[in-house]
């Protein structure tokens, strides 16, 4: 193969320029080899199932006996049902409130973290130890500590004079609640991914900046951001999806606590709540693939917007 | 760092090899015995160590499952016939699972399982169209527990077996204790929940949650909403009980545990923990009466899959499961529902009137359960009651359970 | 080059002491109450320290009674079995992702997206099937296999590579170089953090997996420790000083492994010899 056909292979983003049909050939190959496994795992143990699930949503089925195929009844009644509308906005009251805190706060730890102090070790783990614990037993934790009769931090605010808060009961504190936790468990993670983004940043550019006298805040914006748009688009990306797909939290602070469970539930509970609970999986499928769009509709819309944002060198 | 990549894949493949030896065949038969319940690995141990020593050509393959998801993987596995040959079944599911055909029919083994060694009560829930398909396990009812320490401190007479609500709603005002304005000890509590809480008091006051066919919920009735007044009173108008979001927030047994609630109808079930925690401060007594005696009792079966591949080996299994020599080995952990078993597991706890938690089953109302979908009723029952709760009026409350339950049957 | 601490250095290390100390405080009670009998478990108001400093029943309890270094060895396997391959797999694909150009690859990627987006429980039931077809039915593979294919892995890893200037390719196409060895000699050693960060949370993951594991898996032998905390929170009631001290065994073993790869988070690359 001579040199010109090779380095084509390698053009890139541009498939237009790859007009030679071997070469197109070869690339299918390379792609096959490189992304096959993966790609066709995950079609075979993730969509492919799905498939069988979107089957399930035109039908009315318990699990146990045979389904029975009733069309898009389940989607009307989606429609129209009020506790699905609560779900929906709970849903998007969590990515709301918690895709862009925790995006930042741990943009703001990766670079508190990026320093070779002694110390910093022991910081990654502390941050990190939320993620690690299981989630039931952090919700567990949640709970016994917003406790409001018994629990730690009313105790605290009863020192400062303020009365008893409900945290676990009140509509809106409850929510705060699993915010606060969701944040207080998933900050780590998106920290440490934020900051292997970081050490691949060339030292030059922040020395560079410092000669021209820059401030910390502007060492930041001005170098370390765009050079970690990649890592912040995935970041923004799972975050997403993660707060779309929010469940262990909810699912124990509303197993016997139905005030609770009923201001927190979000679609990813009721979809366990109808299939499991309530043995309604066509119901539970129909708002699976109901959430599953809009999931995709976001996702879409955040990846075409990566053109504007994004700064792949 | 390809040395160790390679490294990590040979004891990776190694692993995996030896973990591959699990999955070979045994000569014998075995059989897939599922339970939920922990506390009873040990019991189960010593018990499947005798029958197989009894049946050589046997092996039971014992599976604890945790409860959050025990019915979902039961669901997965049964019908695919990869699941549990023998496992554990309770009274809501009971109505699930039965019409479906992927329980087995134990009539053919009625005369190797006796079936007349139980109460009727007791195999009535798992039967079907005159077919039984369930051994019974273990049961409970709902008793009064109370903690002789408050008691005593208040200088109330302990709870007896003649006791009203008059009676009751005495003892709950003398033993609420307040300072400064907050209550630092309840008398007793209100629960809103179908088994241990609200259910045995309509119960008591003659009136009933469902029809007797089981098909239509009938809890608005004048007698109901007397009973849930009286109830919701307890809680808002004196102030003898906890707010039911506390005892959610809480949970009601470490109250009790706590020693804030000085009385507490409860499941029998948690009699061990309590007697665990008060020792001799806790006391037991049956549930005060209004018209008639009341209380919930609900008990556990084992079942067996239509699929195994096993009969004969299964209904053997199930032949011993029904045995009294059986029901002496739970007696350690749970009270068995074979006749007079009961007393065994009691003699740990002489210091109590566990005679009351027998005696509750002669005038127990079975788990309110109603309509093909059981289960899906009874937690939708569960939830409803919980916000007829949250006011201090019974109001129209009830009538939205009724319609709501209703709606949940017909579906 | 040294390291200069300034005023601002001071100040922020302060506040991360006292947000770190925040942070630790419900482990702190975690770690506590592991030491505590049933008895003071259930006593309210909390009481945060326990009575006897001394009393490991509950460690004992669970590691020897409750088989818990059984589960522990099954954890490693699991773990072990999702990490090697996956850690191969998904940077391989994130190569073809970000550097060879083949039909469809944008679309393609999106929809490995929606792999994630796939409730669990709503695949449960044909993924069972799936398992006993292919006969990996009560075995580790039905465990691990469908774990290893992961979006999260790929994407980050072909995020990292995107970043990569196209120049070092090149040069080494002038060399001679095919895919394989560019992705081997020149990109995977750049993705290093990447990866070394992607591989700790795959442990995590694999670590604390628990609905497919129970579903799957039809012998208590062969469960995984999520399994066995679950089996802790009884029907009626739980015993919260084992839940809590088996949360302690749990992430013990990660926090360690954490702690001592911390090392390999090295601050910043110098790449010399770039002109853009």
């Amino acid at each position: 193969m001579n040199h010109k056909m090779h380095y084509a292979l390698f053009r890139g983003y541009a498939m237009s320029s790859i007009r030679n049909r071997h070469i197109r050939w070869k690339n299918m190959c390379w792609a096959l080899l490189f992304a096959g496994p993966t790609v066709f795992g995950l079609y075979l143990f993730f969509i492919y199932p799905m498939f069988k699930s979107v089957y399930i949503s035109l039908t009315k089925w318990d699990g146990l006996s045979s389904p029975q195929f009733i069309g898009i009844a389940n989607y009307v009644q989606l429609l129209s049902d009020p506790t699905v509308g609560k779900e929906l906005f709970n849903t998007a009251f969590f990515i709301v409130l918690l895709v862009p805190i925790t995006v930042v706060l741990a943009l703001l730890l990766a670079s508190a973290f990026d320093k070779r102090l002694p110390g910093t070790g022991f910081f990654r783990t502390v941050f990190f130890l939320p993620y690690v614990m299981l989630p039931v037993v952090t919700a567990q934790i949640g709970m016994t500590m917003f406790n409001s009769k018994f629990g730690i931090i009313n105790q605290w605010l009863a020192w400062l004079g303020v009365p008893a808060v409900q945290w676990l009961t009140d509509p809106w504190l409850v929510r705060s609640v699993i915010v606060l936790m969701n944040l207080w468990a998933g900050i780590g993670y998106y920290a440490i991914i934020l900051l292997a983004g970081l050490q691949n940043i060339p030292r030059q550019y922040y020395e560079a900046c410092e000669l021209d006298g820059a401030s910390a805040w502007r060492k930041l914006t001005n170098v370390t951001v765009p050079l970690l748009t990649p890592q912040l688009f995935f970041s923004v990306v799972m975050a997403t999806i993660g707060a779309f797909k929010m469940f262990d939290f909810i699912f124990v602070f509303g197993k016997s606590n139905l005030y609770a469970r009923e201001s927190l539930r979000t679609m990813a509970y009721g979809i366990y709540e109808r299939g499991f609970t309530f043995l309604d999986i066509g119901f539970a499928s129909a708002e699976a693939v109901v959430l599953g769009a809009f999931m995709l509709i976001i996702t879409i819309a955040q990846n075409m917007s990566q053109e504007r944002w994004v700064y792949y060198s | 760092m390809v040395k160790r990549i390679r490294l990590f894949i040979a004891a990776l493949v190694m692993s995996l090899l030896a973990a591959a030896g699990f999955a070979q065949g045994q000569k014998s038969v075995v059989l897939n015995f599922w339970y939920w319940d922990q506390n009873g690995e040990e019991v189960y141990k010593q018990a499947i160590t005798e029958f197989e020593k009894v049946n050589p050509n046997i092996q039971i393959n014992m599976m604890i499952i945790p409860w959050s998801d025990y019915w979902t993987k039961l669901q997965t596995s049964l019908p695919t016939g990869t699941g549990p040959d023998v496992f554990w079944l309770n009274h809501p599911n009971a109505v699930t699972y039965m019409p479906t055909g992927l329980l087995l029919d134990l009539e053919p083994a009625a005369g190797q399982i006796h079936f007349e060694n139980f109460e009727k009560n007791f195999y009535a829930p798992f039967t079907s169209n005159g077919k039984r398909y369930g051994v019974p396990l273990f049961y409970d009812s709902i008793v009064l527990f109370y903690n002789k320490a408050l008691f005593d401190k208040a200088g109330v007479k302990y709870p007896t077996d003649s006791w009203t609500w008059n009676d009751y709603f005495d003892a709950a005002k003398k033993l609420t204790v307040k300072k400064d304005g907050k209550t630092t000890q309840y008398g007793t509590i209100a629960e809103s929940d179908p088994q241990s809480g609200i259910s045995n008091f309509i119960f008591q006051n003659g009136g009933s949650i469902f029809s007797s066919d089981k098909m239509k919920c009938v809890i608005d009735s004048p007698e109901n909403r007397e009973t849930v007044q009286n109830q919701l009173d307890l809680i808002y108008k004196y102030g003898y009980a906890p707010p039911i979001q506390e005892v959610r927030e809480s949970g009601a047994s470490t109250m009790f545990q706590s020693g804030l609630i000085a009385m507490m109808p409860y499941i029998s079930a948690n009699l061990k923990q309590y007697a665990e925690v008060l020792g001799k401060d806790l006391g037991v007594a049956p549930l005060p009466k209004q018209k008639q005696k009341a209380s919930v009792y609900h008990n556990l079966a084992y079942a067996a899959s239509a699929k195994t591949a096993h009969p004969t080996e299964t209904k053997a299994f199930l032949a011993f499961l029904a045995s009294k020599r059986h029901a002496e080995i739970l007696s350690k952990v749970w009270s068995p529902c074979f006749k007079d078993s009961a007393e065994l597991y009691f003699k740990e706890y002489s210091w109590l009137d566990t005679k009351y938690i027998t005696e509750a089953i002669t005038y127990g109302h079975a788990l309110p359960i109603s309509g093909k979908n059981a289960g899906q009723v009874y937690t939708l029952l569960g939830n409803e009651l919980d916000k007829v709760y949250a006011n201090p009026q019974v109001g129209t409350g009830l009538a939205n359970v009724q319609s709501v339950i209703n709606a949940q049957i017909a579906k | 080059m040294g390291i200069t601490l300034r005023k601002r250095d001071y100040l922020s290390f302060f506040v991360l002491v006292l947000v770190s100390l925040l942070m630790l405080l419900p482990f702190a009670w975690v770690l506590f109450s592991s030491f505590k009998t049933y008895r003071e478990t259930v006593q309210l108001p909390i009481k945060f320290l326990p009575k006897n400093f001394a009393n490991l029943s509950n460690y004992s309890d669970l590691l020897v009674r409750l088989n818990f270094l059984n589960y522990y060895k099954n954890n490693v396997i699991v773990a072990l079995g999702i990490l090697v391959p996956q850690l191969f797999l998904s940077s391989m694909a994130a190569y073809a992702f970000a550097r060879i150009d083949f039909p469809l690859r944008e679309p393609i990627f999106i929809s490995l997206l929606v792999a994630l987006m796939v409730p669990m429980q709503m695949i449960l039931m044909p993924r069972y099937s799936m398992m006993i077809k292919f006969g990996w039915f009560d075995s580790f593979w039905a465990v691990i296999i469908p774990s290893i294919p992961s979006v999260t892995t790929t994407f980050f890893i072909r995020q990292q590579m995107l970043s990569i200037p196209m120049s070092l390719d090149e040069s080494a196409v002038i060399d001679g170089a095919g895919h394989w060895r560019i992705f081997w000699q020149i990109l995977l050693p750049l993705c290093k953090g990447s990866i070394l960060a992607m591989g700790i949370m795959c442990v995590v993951f694999a670590w604390n997996d628990f609905l497919w594991p129970l579903i799957v898996l039809n012998s208590q032998g062969k469960y995984v420790l999520s399994i066995a905390v679950a089996n802790l929170q009884g029907q009626n009631l739980t015993r919260d000083n084992l839940l809590l001290t088996a949360a302690i065994l749990v992430s013990f073993p990660i926090v360690i492994l954490f702690l001592s790869l911390q090392k390999y988070f090295v601050e910043g690359v110098a790449m010399t010899g770039l002109k853009e």
